[in-house]
């Protein structure tokens, strides 16, 4: 009893170092708290696609913990640092070690009380609120949330293991110092840190690496796998980075005498090396968590807010209906059933074009290959329909065509496709009235030639290099505008119709099909097959609940970041003041003036406050090339809309950071000012 | 006369209470060129007070100080920092060295706030360094050294802007007796190559290696007492016996 007392006093009497812990603790189980009850939840299943939101959530239940334990034992381990001189008292003071393990473990036994039950009670009421926001981003009606007990007992436990953690390192650091050590840590001199070549170059050589993997990054395949591995090496780097290259700069300016002897570098070199080292690991923390939040939010709101140009893009006509045979019999058959319905087709824009081939280009050659790290889609279209769609005349002789790269680029003059060769006579970025982008493959060629029986033997080849399972031939769409009413009745109807390319179009009484994909996942060249039907609306909320829950999951994680970043400053600032006080009361009574005090805290500050956000920036640049290239995988390249949400999320984050910066440094401020 | 002091007193009032506390009354007193002197006094008695008023850390109610004829108390608040780098060296009891410099910045320091040449700093502190004995200290970090060697190193800070006067205030309190004695004895030696010393302190020992004691009690500058050409023991025991029968007070 008289432990719990003390402990309980203990954490009473040093209220302000226990109350960061406190709130870091409590404010990681409450986020943990609100996904896990969102997550668990019986209102999710009412969402379309809950499983997608599930998936989202878990995974980011399962970052979030990562990062609570990592943050949890940063906090505490200050904590420890602060009052080690308090525990080294009580040793001298008759206290065993044992005894004062058994305090400690005892305040962290509180402060756990307090965590689950401050935490339970704002989480009930917090993650409803969250909810509510998950909803609006992915477009849906509001339901209700309701509290889930096992959501509480999954993170309590999750919470309690990390406590345990919390618990074994407090009693291995006491037990590890002799009393006279636990007096002294709190200030604890240290030795000039060497400048080490070998770790500065490593450290240079790690990010190198890291970026190297990011700029050559050549499709969304590629930019997952290697996404993780670029990461390790910039972490890595970051720390190598502020431990040695710093150093070795600072030391350098040190030996330059004219440069260093002068009042405004003496200080700042002098104590930035000296401090260095403490912090180099706060300063690559706050660095990386910066990025993480960079890259976080620019990712999932450049995702977010580039879904309504793909849509654009995509949708020439509210309606696209796809029937994979050729213009006529199409038409026929679309205009019949339209006729009988009573259905009304709007600003109708008909095209045909050949089936999609899909394998590698390289240098201007093609091959029926499917290497999945770089896919190009091609399409070929007649001279003759290109005209109709814009009504611009052209003239193709022989093997002339004309190249449209909607999405990826095409640098060559020519296209060969096993021994036939196709000249690109002009290279065009855009055409009227049909779609920029493709949801299918990375890259997307259109190309424009002269007639049908030049493309049908690269059709055929294409076809053989498949296995001979279908016959590539040409597809129909059609574009319209139609209401949502008309496109129902015209969906169900053609559903009940079997398109199999230049063959008779068939009609069964049942509507369904049994859906076989080819081995390349491509559906429309099934035999067989319905008319393909796609309509803005249903692909908009589609996205939008796929977007927005990715956004969701960003939106979470950047603020829980953001908020790390913000208790690490915090506690670097109180440190550095508690250790900057006394040399500005002595280079006062030196005869340093106050004008001069303030002048060097600024430099100081501002340089600490820069260098993470610069190199979180530089960081971020590097990773916007994997970002884009991730985004893409979902159907949207839209580099400069891509470029302005980065920039945009960049400069809230770092007003955000901004303005925590400021407040912390009251903290500082007021510890140094005399 | 280097240093003229004139009717100091300094009420001390704090923000949150009405209470006023005397920490000076009325001090008057002054030192001449070369002079090593000694301002003894029990605790609360008003000796740091006096100390950093003197040092221009600490602004009087009233009364003025002058050093070589200058009103310190007149020099305008962004001035001080300037006046005391040039014109006052300053030792401490806890030697106030920075920890983020070596020993050598440490003594560069104020040399370096007053913008001097790199070389000027180099030759003064070739000259000061054998003196004090701290040529092989130079490349460490203060809490490397001793307490007798950062003390050693604090006067070099001090001494290397050749100041007109250098303040130390209670400079042995933080060292053994071997330590303390040998500290006395240095300073004793600059003070013979024409260095004017201000100390204060409540040692005896301390005083009494100086050319002159000022004894202060509540504020006031009561008697003095001077050297003359005494062995340091033989006017330690004058020193004693005035802090006992005048003030009252056993000394150690
Ligand atoms: N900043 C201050 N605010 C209020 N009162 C003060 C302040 N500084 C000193 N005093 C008071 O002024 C009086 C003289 O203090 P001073 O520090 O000069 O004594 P001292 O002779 O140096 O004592 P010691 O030998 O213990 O160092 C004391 O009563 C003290 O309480
Ligand atoms: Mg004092």
């Amino acid at each position: 009893m008289f432990y719990v007392k003390l402990a309980g006093r203990n954490i009473h009497q040093s209220m302000s170092n226990f109350l960061p812990f406190a709130l870091s603790s409590v404010v990681m189980f409450l986020m943990n708290l609100m996904i896990a009850t969102i997550l668990l939840s019986p209102s999710l299943k009412k969402l379309q696609r809950w499983e997608n939101f599930a998936m989202l959530l878990s995974l980011g239940l399962i970052v979030l913990t990562i990062f609570a334990t990592i943050f949890m034992i940063y906090s505490y381990r200050f904590l420890l640092k602060r009052r080690t001189k308090e525990f080294g008292l009580y040793n001298i003071l008759g206290l065993k070690k044992r005894q004062i393990v058994r305090i400690s473990i005892l305040e962290l036994l509180m402060m756990f009380l307090v965590t689950v039950v401050a935490g339970t009670i704002l989480g009930i009421v917090l993650a409803k609120f969250l909810y509510l926001i998950l909803i609006n981003l992915v477009g849906e009606n509001y339901f209700d949330l309701q509290w889930s007990p096992l959501a509480v007992g999954i993170v309590t436990v999750l919470f309690a293991c990390i406590y345990l953690l919390l618990m074994i390192i407090s009693s291995f650091s006491i037990r590890r110092q002799s009393s006279l050590e636990l007096l002294k840590n709190a200030n604890k001199g240290e030795k000039e840190p060497k400048s080490r070549g070998i770790l500065a170059l490593l450290g240079l050589v790690s990010l190198g690496i890291g970026y190297y993997l990011a700029v050559t990054v050549a499709s969304p395949l590629d930019a997952l796998t290697k996404f993780f591995i670029a990461v390790l090496f910039v972490i890595f780097g970051t720390l190598l980075f502020y431990m040695s290259f710093t150093i070795w700069l600072l030391k350098r300016q040190k030996k330059n005498k004219g440069y260093y002897y002068q009042p405004k570098h003496f200080i700042t070199v002098s104590s930035m090396l000296y401090r260095m080292k403490q912090n180099a690991v706060g300063l690559a923390n706050i660095t990386i968590l910066v990025t993480m939040t960079f890259v976080t939010l620019a990712t999932t709101v450049g995702l977010f807010s580039s879904i309504n140009g793909f849509l654009n893009d995509y949708f020439v006509r509210n309606t696209i209906i796809n029937i994979n045979t050729t213009q006529q019999q199409s038409i026929e058959l679309v205009d019949q059933v339209a006729e009988k319905n009573g259905i009304k087709l709007s600003n109708p824009v008909v095209y045909e074009r050949s089936n999609s081939i899909v394998g590698a280009l390289n240098n201007g050659k093609f091959e029926n290959k499917q290497n999945l790290a770089n896919l190009t889609a091609v399409n070929f279209m007649t001279a003759e329909t290109y005209t109709t769609l814009t009504g611009n005349p052209v003239h193709l002789r022989g093997n002339e065509a004309i190249a449209f790269p909607a999405v990826g680029s095409l640098n060559e003059n020519q296209v060969k496709f096993g021994n036939r060769t196709f000249k690109i006579k002009q290279k065009i970025n855009g055409i009227r009235n049909f779609p920029s982008t493709s949801r299918m493959a990375s890259n997307w060629l259109i190309l424009i030639v002269n007639s049908k029986s030049q493309i049908q033997p690269v059709l055929d080849d294409a076809t053989k290099a498949a296995g001979n399972h279908y016959l590539l031939g040409f597809d129909t769409t059609i574009s319209a505008d139609l209401t949502g009413k008309d496109a129902k009745k015209l969906q169900t109807t053609l559903s009940n119709y079997r398109v199999n390319g230049d063959a008779p179009i068939q009609r069964r009484d049942d509507s369904k099909t049994k859906i076989e994909q080819d081995d390349r996942g491509e559906e429309k060249t099934l035999a067989g097959m319905p008319p393909t039907f796609e309509r803005y609306d249903d692909m908009h909320q589609q996205l939008i609940s796929f977007a927005g829950g990715f956004l969701f999951i960003g939106l979470v994680l950047g603020f829980t970041f953001i908020l790390g970043t913000a208790l690490i400053i915090y506690y670097k600032q109180i440190s550095e003041g508690e250790q900057d006080k006394r040399s500005f009361e002595i280079l006062q009574e030196v005869g340093l003036s106050s004008d001069e005090v303030r002048q060097t805290i600024r430099s100081q500050v501002l340089l600490v406050f820069f260098m993470p956000i610069g190199v979180a920036i530089v960081h971020f640049g590097f990773a916007f090339i994997m970002i884009q290239k991730l985004i893409s995988l979902f159907g949207t390249t839209r580099f400069g809309l891509l470029l302005l949400t980065s920039i945009g999320t960049i400069a809230v984050v770092a007003a955000i950071y901004y303005i925590i910066y400021k407040q912390t440094s009251h903290a500082y401020y007021r510890i140094v000012e005399r | 006369m280097l240093l003229q002091v004139n009717h100091l007193q300094k009420i001390f009032q704090t923000r949150f209470s009405k209470e006023k506390t005397v920490a000076l009354h009325d001090v008057t007193f002054s030192v001449e060129d070369g002079e090593y002197i000694a301002i003894m006094g029990e605790s609360g008695s008003g000796k740091t007070t006096l100390l950093n008023t003197l040092a221009t850390l600490e602004k009087p109610t009233s009364g003025s100080v002058l050093l070589s004829g200058q009103d310190v108390t007149k020099i305008k608040e962004n001035k001080l920092a300037e006046f005391r780098r040039t014109h006052l060296g300053f030792i401490f009891q806890d030697f106030n060295l920075l920890d983020t410099l070596s020993v050598r910045d440490n003594i560069f320091l104020p040399l370096v706030l007053g913008r001097q040449k790199v070389r000027v700093m180099e030759q003064r502190l070739e000259k000061l360094a054998p003196r004090l004995n701290i040529s092989d200290l130079l490349n460490k970090q203060p809490f490397e050294l001793s307490g007798g060697q950062k003390q050693r190193v604090a006067i070099a800070r001090a001494l290397i802007t050749e100041p007109e006067l250098v303040l130390a205030d209670e400079p042995t309190a933080a060292l053994d007796f071997k330590n303390s004695e040998g500290l006395l004895t240095l300073l004793e030696d600059i003070n013979e190559t024409g260095q004017t010393i201000l100390m204060v302190t409540h040692s005896a020992i301390a005083a009494s290696h100086a050319k002159r004691v000022l004894f202060i009690k509540d504020g006031r500058i009561f008697h003095q007492l001077y050297r003359a050409n005494r062995e340091a023991a033989d006017f330690m025991q004058e020193i004693s016996m005035t802090m006992t029968n005048l003030l009252g007070t056993e000394v150690r």
